[in-house]
């Protein structure tokens, strides 16, 4: 696990926000979090890049997919792979943000902090090897 | 003629006397030229043999010289000898040529000769001196000696040169001689060039004679050919006209001919005559045919005719030629006659007798006529008359026939079944009276027109009272009868009892009109689809529900209405029903209305089968837009209610997961923890089925259909939960024959399994026995999980798919439950075009099992 990797986590809910910070920083993760679209934007656009962003779809301001689309057309986030916690299970939502580019796609509910941490580091040790 | 003929010889005879005098004269001139020739080399060589003396006898004299010179006299006196031997041999030699010169010449020469030998003599006499001085070294003799032979040298010397004169004399001489000659030829050499000239002017002459002979010959050959040519010309008129007269005649009485022969042959009649003294027989080409021959290729005689009779006519056509041939009277006789090739022909022959001119009869003549095909068919007629009759007399239709008054004349025994009667009690009757009333006075409007136009009629009902007070419906048909003049004689026609149809008829049309009333009243859409066609009826309910024009449609507009979406499910679950041997079909799907939008209908129809093929359904669509709107929007209710409360749930599971793993916590929180996370992941599976339930329900789900390996998700479940089994201690046993993969969602399907294994882990008492069966029927994978569990109340069984629904055991018994997995496991195993069933005993057991199409294709979609 890279000590240095950076998370930015874009999520509008206060409790999900912060047991996913928690955990993640327990794990050793460097954390960012915004509280919506627009904040996450901005920050993903930012150096120092993330190495992996975790992007919540149903959110106020701008909707995730917008931000997902926002992050794939610009070249400074082009590259940074994306997963989306998202809460709906509806195919659709699933096939428009994979096409997207998003590198995952999982419904909170049903994922464990210990499953999230697990494919944080895959994405993050992939990206290094770019 | 004979002139020129004799002149030509003549002239002949003259032109080879000139050319052979010419050729003499030629002749002796070359002689002459030869001669010159000869005389000149002669002389020349005379010359030269002068010389030659001249040589010898210097020789000789220098041999004197040199004995002067030198002394040696032997020698000298030898040499002198021999030089003077030579000479003496030239000499001689030239002696001897010139004796052969004619006398005159010979007399220019000879003396001269004699002076040289002379002159040589004279000198070797000299030169003998000398040697003998010589010898007596007396050198003035010797000296005196040589100067006279010296001298006598001179002379011979002088001798030869007068001789060269001489010679050259000679020749001079003889030339002039040929000369002379030359000129007494000359008048010769005239008279031949005079005789060449005539020549060429009389062969001039005969030549143009000759020609103007031939010129007067070609002339008079001219003249006599063009007359000849006339006279040809003339001839070969004639003998065209005389040809064309011949060939006119010829063609009359070829045609005269021909159209005799056709004239038979189209009668099929030949003509025959017989003398019988002679017996000689002659037959027209059409009687050879007649008798089943070739034309010519028998020869006719009477025996050869008896012989093609057939036997037994033979006596009776002997018997009328006997007759005949007795009283002389015409006859006719009709007989077979049986042709080489077997074929039996009906012939009639006509005949008379031919009289000698004492009257008494030499013979018969006559024809014979062929009528096979007329003999044939008149018995055809004769029996399709029979048949005919035998027809109208057994046919189930009335046949009849009536007189102008109407009165039958006529009536086949079909009137019995038909009307009761037998037709003598109604032949000679008027049989209006059974005509209902109310047609005849229709029919009897009607008959002047048809008795006038001649015309038939068809189709026409009426009723007819039987014997026995019913009414028959009969439908007529029917023609007047006109005699040869015309006139009328009477009805001739047919009746069909169509009682039967006539009821059947009246039956259908109250059905109909119940039918149509009941369609009227209903608000459902009624549709009646004739399979083998493809067509679609529809009551005007199609054009009040929907919008579009009610009556008959194919097939394909039908499903050109469907939602695209639904369309291939729709038609292929339909053609599966079609297939099959099942009695009513149902279905669900969007119509287009006539506005463009959408309907949801529910569909119904029965089958009705003939032999097993489908032939007709009928049923009725409702539309349901506003039930399956309420379902929509319960289903979206669902779905939004439960995405919003997986974001609480989900901050809860994460927020128990950090406190599990805090430090430093005490054993009874951490318990507590634990249950609290037990209890959360319930909640969640509570709601990610409500919300596969609504997906399901909704009908917008696309289940992905793919090739599932039922056996690995078997094993891969059984896995996951070897620990809840092991705490249970039950034993579970799983079998499988090997099964083709199945079609449906994997992941569903996984749950399915998860599902019903794990009702049956749970509500079967601890030790217990679970068996997991996987096999394959035809194109069937059927997947069942058994246990020795609580097993489900008779009375629960059927309701046990629903919603929410838990036997009343399993509630009792504080098991978790929602009652939701049941209802989504069928569900699921529905939309995958399976089926779901449960075998159970209370106390004893349940089995639970599905069954799911094998997987054809990958990537179906439903």
């Amino acid at each position: 696990m890279s000590a240095t990797a950076r998370v930015l986590l874009v999520e509008d809910d206060k409790f999900l926000r912060r047991a996913c910070e928690a955990s993640l920083r327990q794990k050793g993760f460097l954390v960012t979090t915004a509280n919506d679209g627009e904040e996450g934007l901005r920050l993903a656009r930012a150096a120092p890049y993330a190495d992996v962003i975790l992007l919540d779809l149903l959110m106020p301001k701008l909707p995730g997919i917008e931000v997902l689309r926002a992050l794939k057309s610009q070249p400074e986030t082009k590259s940074i792979p994306v997963l989306i916690l998202s809460n709906s299970s509806r195919e659709d939502d699933k096939q428009a943000a994979m096409q997207l580019g998003a590198a995952g796609y999982y419904v909170k509910a049903n994922l464990s902090l210990r499953e999230l941490a697990v494919q944080v580091d895959q994405l993050v040790q992939q990206h290094e090897a770019h | 003629m004979m002139r020129l003929h004799r002149l030509y010889y003549v002239l002949a005879l003259f032109n080879a006397i000139t050319v052979a005098a010419s050729l003499y004269l030629g002749h002796e001139m070359i002689q002459i030229i030869k001669s010159s020739v000869a005389i000149y080399r002669e002389t020349q060589q005379r010359l030269g043999r002068y010389s030659e003396l001249g040589r010898r006898a210097q020789e000789a004299n220098a041999v004197i010289n040199a004995t002067f010179a030198d002394g040696s006299i032997e020698a000298h006196e030898r040499d002198f000898d021999a030089a003077r031997r030579e000479f003496e041999a030239a000499l001689q030699v030239e002696r001897e040529e010139t004796a052969r010169l004619p006398a005159e010449d010979r007399q220019m020469l000879g003396p001269t000769l004699d002076e040289i030998a002379d002159g040589m003599a004279q000198m070797t006499v000299g030169v003998h001196e000398v040697f003998r001085h010589l010898r007596a070294h007396s050198l003035p003799e010797a000296t005196r000696a040589m100067v006279a032979a010296d001298r006598h040298y001179g002379r011979i010397t002088i001798a030869l040169r007068r001789m060269r004169g001489d010679a050259v004399d000679l020749q001079a001489h003889v030339l002039d001689r040929q000369e002379q000659d030359a000129n007494d030829r000359r008048w010769n050499e005239l008279a031949i060039a005079l005789a060449v000239l005539v020549m060429v002017m009389a062969t001039g002459f005969y030549g143009q004679q000759v020609s103007k002979r031939l010129r007067r010959d070609e002339h008079e050959r001219t003249e006599y050919f063009t007359a000849l040519e006339g006279v040809q010309e003339a001839l070969r008129e004639q003998a065209g006209e005389l040809e064309r007269r011949v060939e006119q005649r010829t063609g009359e009485l070829a045609t005269a001919n021909r159209q005799m022969a056709e004239a038979q042959q189209l009668a099929n009649i030949g003509s025959w005559s017989w003398h019988v003294r002679s017996g000689l027989v002659t037959w027209s080409d059409q009687q050879y045919r007649v008798m089943g021959f070739e034309p010519g290729s028998v020869t006719p005689s009477y025996e050869l005719y008896m012989k093609a009779l057939h036997p037994d006519d033979r006596d009776k056509v002997q018997a009328v030629v006997d007759r005949a041939m007795e009283n002389g009277e015409p006859f006719e006789v009709l007989q077979r006659v049986i042709g080489p090739e077997g074929r039996t022909r009906h012939v009639e022959t006509r005949g008379q007798a031919t009289r000698r001119p004492d009257g008494q009869v030499s013979g018969l003549t006559g024809t014979s006529q062929d009528i096979t095909v007329a003999h044939n068919a008149e018995r055809a007629r004769r029996a399709a008359e029979e048949q005919f009759r035998a027809y109208v007399e057994n046919t189930a239709e009335w046949v009849w026939a009536l007189d102008p008054r109407g009165f039958l004349t006529y009536s086949n025994r079909a009137v019995f079944d038909i009307l009761g009667y037998e037709p003598e009690e109604l032949i000679g009757k008027d049989v209006r009276p059974l005509v209902e009333p109310k047609a005849r006075a229709a029919t009897e409007r009607l008959l002047p027109e048809v008795i006038a136009g001649r015309q038939r009629w068809n189709g026409i009902v009426r009723r007819f009272l039987h014997k026995n007070g019913e009414w028959r419906y009969l439908e007529s048909s029917g023609m007047p009868v006109l005699d040869d003049t015309g006139r009328f004689v009477g009805f001739r026609g047919a009746e069909r009892d169509i009682t039967g149809r006539k009821l059947a008829e009246e039956a259908l049309r109250r059905s109909e009109e119940r039918f149509q009333l009941a369609a009227s009243a209903t608000n459902d859409v009624i549709w009646d689809f004739d399979v083998p066609t493809g067509a679609i009826w529809r009551n005007e309910g199609m054009r009040r529900l929907f919008g579009h024009a009610d009556g008959v449609q194919q097939m394909e507009g039908w499903e050109a209405l469907l939602h695209p979406d639904e369309r291939a499910g729709v038609r292929a679950r339909l053609d599966t029903f079609l297939a099959s041997d099942r009695e009513t079909w149902t279905d669900e799907y969007r119509l287009r209305r006539g506005d463009g939008s959408y309907a949801w209908v529910l569909d119904r129809g029965i089958a009705v089968r003939a032999d097993g093929k489908p032939v007709r359904m009928i049923g009725s669509m409702i539309d349901i837009s506003d039930r399956k709107e309420a379902e929509r929007m319960k289903s979206d209710f669902v779905s939004f209610v439960s995405h919003q409360l997986r974001t609480p749930l989900a901050g809860m599971n994460w927020m128990l997961e950090l406190a599990a793993e805090a430090e430093h916590l005490p054993a009874q929180a951490r318990d507590y923890i634990g249950e609290a996370r037990e209890s959360a992941a319930r909640l969640s599976t509570l709601v990610n089925d409500l919300l596969d339930i609504a997906r399901l329900e909704s009908g917008r789900t696309m289940m992905a259909h793919h090739a599932v390996r039922l056996d690995e998700v078997t094993r891969s479940v059984l896995r996951e939960m070897q620990t809840v089994i092991d705490d249970k201690h039950h034993r579970v046993t799983y079998e499988t024959a090997g099964a083709a993969p199945a079609l449906g969602d994997e992941q569903m399907l996984r749950q399915v399994i998860a599902n019903l294994l794990s009702n049956a882990i749970k509500y079967t008492p601890d030790g217990g026995r679970i068996d997991v069966r996987l096999t394959q029927r035809k194109d069937l994978v059927e997947w069942s999980v058994s246990d020795n569990g609580m097993g489900i109340p008779r009375a629960a069984q059927g309701r046990l798919f629903e919603k929410f629904y838990r036997a009343d055991n399993a509630i009792s018994k504080e098991a978790e439950g929602t009652g939701l997995g049941l209802h989504l496991v069928r569900l699921v195993v529905e939309h995958a075009g399976g089926q779901i069933w449960c075998d159970s005993e209370e106390g004893e057991g349940s089995r639970f099992t599905f069954t799911l199409p094998v997987a054809q294709q990958e990537g179906v979609r439903a």
